[in-house]
């Protein structure tokens, strides 16, 4: 009887292993997901194909800049907040495409193209290595989402197997302006 | 009268199958992985500049269905943030057509410390001046490939780069193509 029981356990206890070993296998798209480097704004990040540091983070209500011999004004329904990074393609040739917004609730804002023509818009520029470049990564984000943040970084702009920088932006590395003139920040 | 002596039976033990099958497990689990991978580890290396063929600077070296030389690399400019700007001008004599004719071609420029700079999609101002300058095609590597040239014909191919001021003087020049990979013709500058 005693025998009996021992392996009615075992099977019991192999199941309830095996369950939970199905109930927690990543999906394949989390297994060949972007690979998660962390850091923190203020420090040099190196990824796979770039080495990336963001100097600070500038929030403002309006963006003006001068292009193509006119001066461009922007105004948002939330506020924009523009990053000022240094980067540098290592080893080789690169340029960022993936750049987001992670705010501390999880919700997630692309980097707007609405400033695209602005002379310091770093987003799909080619990084020479030996040569880091000051650029400035842009967003449109929302109210509550300005604080608390973090910068996703990639070469790709949905990165698989690559790396994804996942730099955290502390209070004393954000700045506010009513109205940011982009050129004064290069 | 015989002096029968009984001469012991010595019975052969049944074979153990299950140690068998055991040893047999790491010979088929590498014979499998080897199967499975060898699709996807062809692909990586048909896809990657991995073994270097080197070859002197002022000399012709065959890669790919062509005889490759440089013709020139010149530091055409500096810019006030470091870096230079550098026009490579190759031919290529074409051996096998087909060969050569298969995109896309790679040509960069590379630092003994193991940085690479790819050619600029666009020329810069200052190399294009010189490109008109030069009366020169001014055609890149792929599209030089694109009308299939027949083999005996000579490609001229120009390309520009922007790196490092200090990095010109040591960067040699690496040509891959499909039909090489994972093989590549690296031009060793002589120091």
């Amino acid at each position: 009887m005693i025998r009996f029981l021992a392996r009615a356990a075992a099977l019991a206890i192999a199941a309830l292993i095996l369950f939970a070993l199905q109930q927690t296998t990543p999906g394949y798209s989390e297994i060949t997901g972007p690979i998660t480097q962390r850091g923190v704004a203020g420090t040099a990040i190196t990824g796979r194909g770039f080495t990336l540091r963001v100097e600070k983070v500038v929030l403002a209500e309006r963006l003006r800049w001068q292009a193509f011999g006119r001066s461009y004004d922007r105004d948002t329904g939330g506020l924009w907040a523009v990053a000022v990074v240094e980067a540098e393609g290592t080893p080789a040739t690169t340029a960022l495409s993936g750049a987001t917004w992670l705010a501390a609730s999880g919700l997630r804002f692309e980097a707007s193209q609405r400033a695209e023509s602005a002379r310091g818009f770093l987003r799909g520029k080619r990084l020479e290595p030996g040569l880091p470049q000051r650029g400035l990564l842009i967003f449109e984000i929302g109210r509550d989402a300005a604080r608390r943040g973090a910068l996703l970084v990639s070469e790709a702009r949905w990165p698989r197997l690559d790396t994804q920088l996942r730099i955290a932006l502390p209070d004393d590395r954000i700045e506010q302006a009513e109205t940011l003139d982009l050129d004064t920040l290069k | 009268m015989t002096d029968a002596t009984a001469v012991p039976s010595i019975a052969k033990p049944p074979p153990n199958w299950r140690r068998r099958c055991l040893w047999a497990l790491p010979v088929i689990l590498t014979l499998a992985l080897f199967v499975q991978a060898r699709k996807a580890v062809s692909a990586w290396a048909g896809a990657n500049d991995l073994v270097a063929q080197a070859s002197p600077f002022d000399r012709t070296a065959n890669l790919a269905g062509a005889e490759w030389r440089i013709v020139s690399l010149q530091r055409i400019a500096e810019r006030p943030d470091g870096s230079t700007i550098a026009l490579l001008r190759i031919e290529a004599k074409v051996l096998d057509a087909e060969s050569v004719a298969q995109p896309p071609c790679r040509i960069t420029l590379r630092a003994p410390d193991g940085r690479h700079w790819q050619p600029s999609f666009l020329p810069p101002s200052e190399a294009s001046r010189v490109i008109r300058r030069d009366k020169d095609e001014g055609k890149t590597c792929g599209p030089a490939f694109l009308g299939k040239p027949p083999a005996g014909s000579t490609v001229a191919i120009t390309e520009s780069f922007v790196l490092p001021a200090t990095a010109f003087a040591t960067a040699d020049v690496t040509i891959s193509l499909p039909a090489s990979r994972p093989h590549y013709l690296r031009f060793v500058r002589a120091n």
